[in-house]
């Protein structure tokens, strides 16, 4: 462990703090029995939790949100993770090149993509489908995760497929023995980051969304131009349980230091 | 022969990793492969391993093609220049992993990974990782790895490269002493001349991809085949002569100031050619060699005198502007004294120190 001084204390404190304070607005909200927005609450209940699941386009986008968000973390995370894996083996300029052009989507405001994934669906006839939504949070994610992957395979030692396969592993143990246990961290990672992000997604979402595929950011905001209510807190908690069920999964099936990038040395 | 290599040629893009190398080894051998960076021994390495493919020529594994043969059939132990270790397995876990591919019993598994620790004397070590180890640990641990799967030729790539002097010069002996014990064919690479020449039964010597030599130490140190090869290994004087006689055993040849040389002949040369001949340092001596050993003689000023270790290096400039090394031992400058810069001095070597490296028309 390195040494941290009082100064770097209070800006972490600080960093965290500010970080962190909105959701301790949004989750007292979740629980007030005021018919409108007033912070503190008046008093508590769940009528709220109550309202969003007997709201059926709610209940409709949470399903949405999460299939869309499941399928596009499982192509997302399989498609970089190959894409990195074969970064990793590649040399100097190749390299570089590759690792670039794959980065450029994030250079693009999400809009822009946005709109180019609605005339590119339309032309597939996929415009306001699932399987257009589910394409479009690829698409969002994918520069992101690569990125993840690739630094989580920062350490990947190729050399360690050549070991395994000179002791006599054949090609599909040399994947198992050799391969697995050094991208699983950065699979796992690129996955959290993967779903995290498709779930929370709300501007892809306006753009693609249909009648079937109206995910639960896109049903949020329609029924928020109409009224602002504590709703939102529960809608916000309903996420956040979400998001915290999936990192517990991931953690059981590989270890919450390695998706979080938390390391003991 | 056991383990032939037969012009074996390879390229990358634009450069030539290999350029037509043939070579064979003998069972039980211990062959290094000595070059330069980029001499291209990593690459014969990794085709004999079969990770990388020859462009042309073949390799030949006791009596069989093994060209077509994937890595994981070849049965050959590799110890990698970082050593890669499987960091997720224990000692144990890692050396035993050639057996659990192989399907051996857990029992034998267990015996026979003791028996490799015991080997490189790394007992009591079985259930540390390979980040809790140090450099030279992980270096056992690795060879003890190759070698438990009783390989038909172990391959060490740079294996002491990464090891302080000390340590190195320990697991040389190592490294020879269980050469020894197991009768292992071994190839070493290194690009430490001292290494191979103190390490090997015999040293191929690379560089550009292409083999200049394949010898016995004292060999290809004495008798080298090139020019690259004199220079690479030691310190060399590198002559320029114009042939001016030839007799039955003995080349007259001309120094650019003028001075006659004798070199014992080799090869076809005419009057007229123009010779490399190459002196070792320590053959040039300050003062005539004891007995009637026939000698050349070159007139020199002294020009620096640098020491080094258990003698000097002298630096003489003959005349046309030739310059000469000699390597004068401690016993000697006790003897005879110091030389002191700009001295006039006479240079002694025995004719049959000398030797005919090329010849150009
Ligand atoms: N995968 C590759 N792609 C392109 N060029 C390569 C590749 N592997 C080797 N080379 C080139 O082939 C030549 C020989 O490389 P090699 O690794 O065999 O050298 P080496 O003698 O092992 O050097 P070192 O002592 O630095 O390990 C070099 O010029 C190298 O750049
Ligand atoms: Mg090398």
């Amino acid at each position: 462990m390195k040494k941290v001084g009082p100064g770097m204390l209070i800006v972490s404190a600080i960093a965290l703090l500010f970080l962190v304070a909105p959701i301790f607005v949004a989750i007292p909200l979740a629980f007030s029995n005021a018919r409108t927005l007033i912070f503190p609450p008046p008093g508590w209940s769940l009528m709220w939790f109550e309202a969003f699941f007997k709201r059926p386009d709610f209940v409709k986008g949470l399903r949405i949100s999460l299939v869309s968000a499941t399928a596009s973390t499982i192509l997302v995370t399989l498609i970089a993770g190959i894409t990195a894996y074969g970064v990793v083996h590649m040399h100097g300029t190749k390299k570089r090149l590759v690792s670039l052009l794959l980065n450029v989507p994030l250079l693009i405001p999400v809009l822009v993509i946005g709109i180019a994934m609605l005339f590119f669906l339309a032309r597939l006839r996929l415009s306001g489908t699932l399987p257009g939504l589910i394409l479009g949070q690829v698409m969002l994610c994918l520069p992101l995760v690569f990125l993840i992957i690739l630094a989580a395979l920062e350490n990947y030692n190729p050399n360690l497929e050549d070991a395994a396969a000179s002791l006599g592993a054949p090609p599909l143990l040399v994947f198992r023995e050799a391969v697995l246990p050094q991208v699983t961290t950065g699979l796992a990672a690129g996955a959290a980051l993967a779903f995290i992000t498709s779930m929370a997604d709300t501007t892809m979402s306006l753009f693609l969304r249909g009648p079937g595929a109206t995910p639960l950011p896109a049903a949020m905001i329609a029924y928020m131009r109409a009224r602002i209510d504590p709703m939102i807190g529960s809608s916000a908690v309903i996420f956040l349980c979400i998001s915290i069920v999936f990192l517990i999964i991931i953690n059981r099936l590989i270890g919450f230091e390695a998706v979080m990038g938390v390391r003991e040395e | 022969m056991y383990l032939e290599l037969n012009h074996l040629s390879k390229r990358y893009d634009n450069v030539v990793a290999i350029d037509d190398v043939s070579l064979s080894i003998a069972q039980g051998e211990f062959v290094t492969f000595l070059g330069p960076s980029g001499s291209g021994k990593s690459t014969i390495l990794r085709m004999i391993a079969g990770f990388t493919r020859s462009d042309s020529g073949y390799i030949k594994l006791n009596g069989e093609l093994i060209q077509e043969k994937p890595p994981y059939k070849r049965n050959l132990g590799i110890v990698f220049q970082d050593y890669s270790l499987f960091p997720h397995m224990t000692v144990q876990q890692n050396v035993a992993f050639g057996l659990r591919m192989r399907k051996v019993s857990k029992e034998e598994q267990a015996r026979r990974v003791a028996d490799a620790l015991e080997t490189v004397r790394l007992s009591g070590y079985e259930k540390r990782l390979p980040n809790q180890l140090s450099g030279g640990q992980r270096q056992r641990v690795a060879l003890a790895r190759a070698i438990v799967i009783e390989p038909l030729v172990l391959l060490l790539d740079e294996p002491l490269g990464a090891l302080d002097r000390k340590l190195r010069e320990e697991m040389q002996i190592e490294l020879r002493r269980i050469h020894e014990a197991l009768g292992v064919t071994t190839i070493f690479v290194t690009h430490d001349q001292e290494e191979a020449l103190t390490m090997s039964d015999r040293v191929a010597i690379l560089s550009g991809g292409q083999l200049h030599q394949m010898g016995t130490p004292y060999g290809v140190y004495e008798r080298p085949a090139t020019d690259f090869v004199a220079d690479f290994l030691g310190r060399a004087n590198l002559l320029q002569l114009a042939v001016v006689a030839c007799e039955d055993s003995l080349i007259k040849a001309k120094l650019p100031g003028g001075s006659l040389i004798s070199v014992p002949a080799i090869g076809e040369v005419a009057t007229q050619d123009d010779i490399q001949v190459l002196v070792r340092p320590e053959h040039i001596s300050f003062y005539p060699p004891a007995g009637d050993t026939p000698c050349n003689t070159v007139e020199c000023a002294v020009e620096r005198i640098s020491y080094h270790g258990s003698g000097a290096y002298a630096i003489l400039n003959g005349p046309g502007d030739v310059q000469l090394i000699a390597y004068i031992s401690a016993r000697e400058l006790a003897e005879h004294g110091e030389a002191h810069q700009g001295q006039r001095i006479t240079v002694y070597w025995p004719i049959s120190a000398s030797t005919i490296l090329s010849r150009r028309a």
